[in-house]
């Protein structure tokens, strides 16, 4: 049994279009990027539809994508000569942020985000290290070990903002 | 940072109304076979591919790695703040630029006005790279021109420099100046003696590692990759950065080293990397082998000009070959010591040559005659040990006796305060 839709990206968008933002944000740390790289995600999977056996399954596929993305975004050349705009503003009015939310958006955006990506997938999106590992084509240990550094930093961070 | 409020304020993330449209009427148009969908994504560029880049880096760090470290660990480099070796280096140096393709270096430019070198300069590491001229070559040919962000190689003989740009890595870009910079001819030694020491260069984010036994390293995140170590500095705050191991974490590069050099690879386009790279070198010790053979380390040291002792250092290491010679040697005054009865000074080069391969562990390999051990100072002055520590014993033991009860000194105090 897989997902019949006779536009599989167009049902994608609509069920985890925020997911995949979500991702792309929390590895790119900046709004405008992640819709860039979620419509890419999704323009892709428009391009080459793929067959997925359950929304689970579709799931795992868009965020690894837009993971991948994300590396390849990170080195591009739109990325380097991109003029880094401050998002916090754009939140704020887009997103309903508050001071708090803010403070947290920060800290995350903060950190390296390779370790986002998996703070994001383990904290968010709620997946096992396990399944972490499986999805980011990485070793357990690895998933484990980088899950702990991104604590670690998170809480330093936050201790300094405190200060 | 509590996990609820994480999600919390990930939860108010969503797609606007107007990229729900704009995406929404996109992907409800009928699929455009002749059309590559990157075309229709604004502002996304890919990067041209650019695997060359990741065989460069990797030829170029083990360079980094493995002559960087001895050269360095042996006083060939320092900190120095003075400001003069940077104009020299820019006055004195012929400077070849490139306009950044693939093609090599096509065109000698006019030098880069001293202003810009010596605003540079100061922030950018620097990595030495003590190699064969095949290796030069390479990375001439291969790291030249894609200009590898934030990273210098440096080759006998010759200077290649890569100055630093912000941002990400993108195949074929040009430096902060919109080009990139070969410096010939450049009297090394005193250019490292201005700069930073840590070495380190930008990789393929793509580059899987094994990581079996690096969770207990403080320095970060560490990785064999075939013939380099990478650290992942934390502070970088960018783990996709990798460099070789800095002088300062020789310890942790021979101790990784060893706990590692026999993890496989984990990613098939890293092996494949491997065969296209390293015809000659496969692994950290290879790579020593190939610039310092062991076998020829010890022909160099038997062939010392030895004078009957006379020198009261300590020894270091000590090698024992198959023949029964005995070498100990000490790498921090250079002297070796042949059967502890003849020395010889060692020569620098050959002092560093034996540092790196003791680095690498390359002695304990079952194909070199030699054994090496480390000498046990500490048992041969056991027994004064001992003594000094039954007689401290004694000595606390009389103390102890000695002393006044704190109540009595609590007393005498009191009364002295009352009569005051």
């Amino acid at each position: 049994m897989g997902i019949i839709q006779t536009n599989i990206a167009l049902y994608a968008f609509e069920r985890f279009g925020d997911a995949v933002l979500r991702a792309a944000y929390s590895r790119t740390g900046n709004l405008s990027e992640a819709e860039d790289i979620t419509q890419d995600v999704f323009l892709k999977l428009h391009a080459h539809p793929e067959n997925f056996n359950d929304d689970e399954h579709l799931k795992a596929w868009l965020l690894r994508s837009v993971i991948n993305k994300c590396i390849n975004y990170h080195k591009s050349f739109a990325k380097k000569n991109r003029i880094e705009l401050e998002d916090t503003d754009y939140f704020t009015r887009t997103c309903n942020f508050n001071d708090d939310d803010n403070e947290v958006i920060d800290a995350v955006r903060e950190l390296p985000p390779k370790y986002a990506a998996v703070v994001h997938l383990y904290y968010y999106e709620g997946y096992s290290i396990k399944e972490i590992g499986e999805l980011l084509g990485k070793n357990e240990n690895t998933v484990s070990s980088i899950l702990q550094r991104a604590r670690k930093k998170l809480k330093k961070i936050l201790e300094e903002d405190m200060l | 940072m509590k996990n609820n409020r994480y999600k919390k304020s990930m939860d108010k993330i969503r797609c606007s109304e107007e990229f729900r449209t704009e995406m929404t009427k996109k992907l409800s148009e009928p699929i455009d076979s002749d059309t590559e969908y990157a075309d229709s994504v604004s502002d996304v560029e890919y990067a041209p591919k650019r695997n060359f880049i990741k065989y460069a880096v990797v030829g170029a760090a083990a360079c980094f790695a493995i002559g960087g470290v001895g050269y360095s660990i042996l006083g060939g480099i320092s900190r120095n703040d003075g400001s003069d070796d940077k104009n020299h280096f820019a006055a004195n140096s012929s400077i070849v630029e490139t306009t950044g393709n693939e093609e090599g270096i096509t065109e000698i430019a006019p030098e880069i006005p001293l202003e810009e070198i010596t605003d540079i300069a100061p922030e950018i590491p620097i990595g030495y790279v003590e190699v064969s001229p095949e290796k030069i070559a390479l990375a001439e040919k291969e790291i030249y021109p894609v200009l590898i962000e934030k990273a210098i190689a440096f080759c006998e003989g010759n200077i290649t420099l890569f100055f630093v740009k912000d941002g990400g890595l993108a195949g074929g870009e040009s430096d902060s100046y919109g080009r990139g910079v070969i410096i010939d001819n450049y009297e090394l030694s005193s250019y490292f003696k201005e700069l930073s020491s840590i070495y380190w260069m930008k990789a393929e984010n793509e580059m899987e590692f094994t990581m079996t036994a690096n969770n207990t390293f403080e320095l970060g995140e560490v990785f064999l990759y075939e013939q380099c170590v990478y650290i992942m500095d934390e502070n970088l705050h960018d783990p996709d950065i990798f460099y070789p191991a800095t002088i300062n974490d020789i310890e942790a590069y021979s101790k990784i080293y060893n706990a590692l050099r026999s993890c496989p690879l984990v990613d098939d386009e890293a092996e494949n990397t491997t065969e296209d790279l390293t015809e000659n070198t496969t692994n950290a010790a290879e790579v020593a082998d190939a610039n310092f053979p062991p076998l020829s380390v010890l022909e160099e040291l038997a062939g010392l000009d030895y004078s009957p002792e006379t020198c009261d250092g300590l020894p270091e290491h000590i090698l024992t070959t198959d023949d029964g010679t005995v070498y100990q040697i000490n790498l921090t005054d250079k002297w070796v010591w042949r059967n502890g009865s003849e020395e010889a000074k060692l020569p620098e080069t050959l002092a560093k040559r034996i540092y790196v391969l003791l680095s690498l562990d390359a002695f304990s390999s079952e194909d070199i005659p030699v054994t090496y051990t480390k000498p046990d100072h500490d048992s041969e002055n056991q027994d004064e040990n001992e003594e000094l520590e039954n007689e401290l014993a004694n000595k606390l033991q009389v103390e102890e006796n000695d002393l006044i009860e704190p109540t009595t000194v609590t007393t005498s105090i009191n009364e002295e305060i009352e009569e005051n």
